[in-house]
């Protein structure tokens, strides 16, 4: 309160510092336990936040797990279903044996089958749903095929070749 | 960061008084006052967990918790109110008796006091606060602030029993 020379101000300021003197209660026990207790959850709560590098690894933790995750999936799928092809479908090997390719999705024509040997579709199998190693479901589709060269000096011979196609499936 | 927690236990121990006391002011009955103190306080240390605490707003968010608690246990602190006249309780501790007289003159005088001019008073006196600091608290102008507690200040000292005006 503002000091004047006026008595009522004199009064009202003495009865300030009369009020002032005056100690409230301290709070009960009770209360100090409950707050302490309070601040010190919040206080271990607010370190673990506050620390920049334990966002980090929280991330760098599931980012490694979910990396896990996708490498034994990726094994797994490479075990069980060979590689397809860089060119899936029909490839002409000239010099190789008749080999049966497989694929991940029947592609019946290959538009870069070389020139001097065409293949002519005999017919499609379809053998329906296997499970390949009695886990992963596939359906699995047959194509026969005969290469004969256009021209040369193996003019004449016929190639018949099987391609397999794999497909794997989702059973619903 | 580190002495944040220590800064808002010493704030506690400073103004846990006052704390209660200003809750008081709403709120009929101790055990009331201290729950809205300790949701204001944690509440506003959840806002500001790494910070220094700003003793103003722990003020405000304590008048927030006690007015909150008023409203949602209105009717069941009237009732107890009521049923249960609660044993007189002091606001101020005094060993003194001859003070301890004067404190409990000055508690009934200022139950009689406008809210308005009871917790400007209550924030000045007995919480430390700067007029500014009231005035951010009560969401006032700082001479509206100031002219409360004088008139606070007036209306106590004509309240106050006439052998306590003789010592005023």
């Amino acid at each position: 309160m503002s000091e004047s020379d006026s008595p009522t101000d004199d009064a009202l300021d003495r009865l300030a510092a009369e009020c002032r003197s005056l100690r409230p209660v301290a709070p009960s026990a009770a209360l100090t336990a409950r707050i302490t207790a309070c601040l010190d959850d919040r206080e271990a709560s607010s370190l673990r936040a506050a620390a920049p590098w334990a966002k980090v690894t929280w991330f760098a933790e599931r980012l490694a797990w979910a990396a896990g995750g996708a490498v034994v999936a990726a094994g797994i799928m490479s075990a069980v279903v060979p590689r397809a092809p860089q060119q899936a479908g029909i490839v002409a090997l000239p010099d190789a044996p008749p080999v049966a390719t497989v694929a991940t999705a029947p592609v019946v024509e290959a538009p870069t089958a070389p020139a001097e040997w065409v293949d002519e579709s005999v017919g499609w199998s379809d053998e329906g749903i296997a499970l390949i190693d009695g886990a992963l479901p596939a359906r699995v589709l047959r194509h026969f095929v005969l290469e004969r060269p256009v021209a040369g000096p193996d003019r004449g011979i016929v190639r018949p070749r099987e391609d397999v196609f794999v497909v794997p499936v989702a059973i619903r | 960061m580190d002495d944040c927690p220590a800064a808002w236990r010493d704030l506690f121990r400073t103004h846990g008084g006052a704390l209660v006391l200003y809750a008081r002011q709403w709120l009929p009955d101790r055990a009331s006052a201290e729950d809205a103190v300790q949701e204001g306080l944690v509440r506003c240390w959840k806002r500001q967990p790494g910070q220094v605490p700003d003793v103003a707003l722990v003020y405000v968010a304590v008048r927030t918790a006690a007015l909150d608690l008023l409203k949602s246990r209105r009717r069941r602190l009237a009732r107890e109110e009521r049923v249960a006249r609660p044993e007189a309780e002091h606001w101020w501790h005094d060993d003194d008796l001859v003070r301890k007289e004067r404190a409990a003159a000055i508690q009934t005088a200022l139950e009689h006091l406008p809210i308005e001019q009871r917790e400007a008073l209550v924030l000045r006196i007995w919480g430390g606060l700067s007029i500014a600091e009231t005035a951010r608290v009560l969401a006032a102008n700082p001479n509206t602030v100031a002219g409360r507690c004088r008139q606070a200040l007036v209306s106590l000292a004509a309240l106050l029993p006439e052998e306590c005006h003789e010592r005023v």
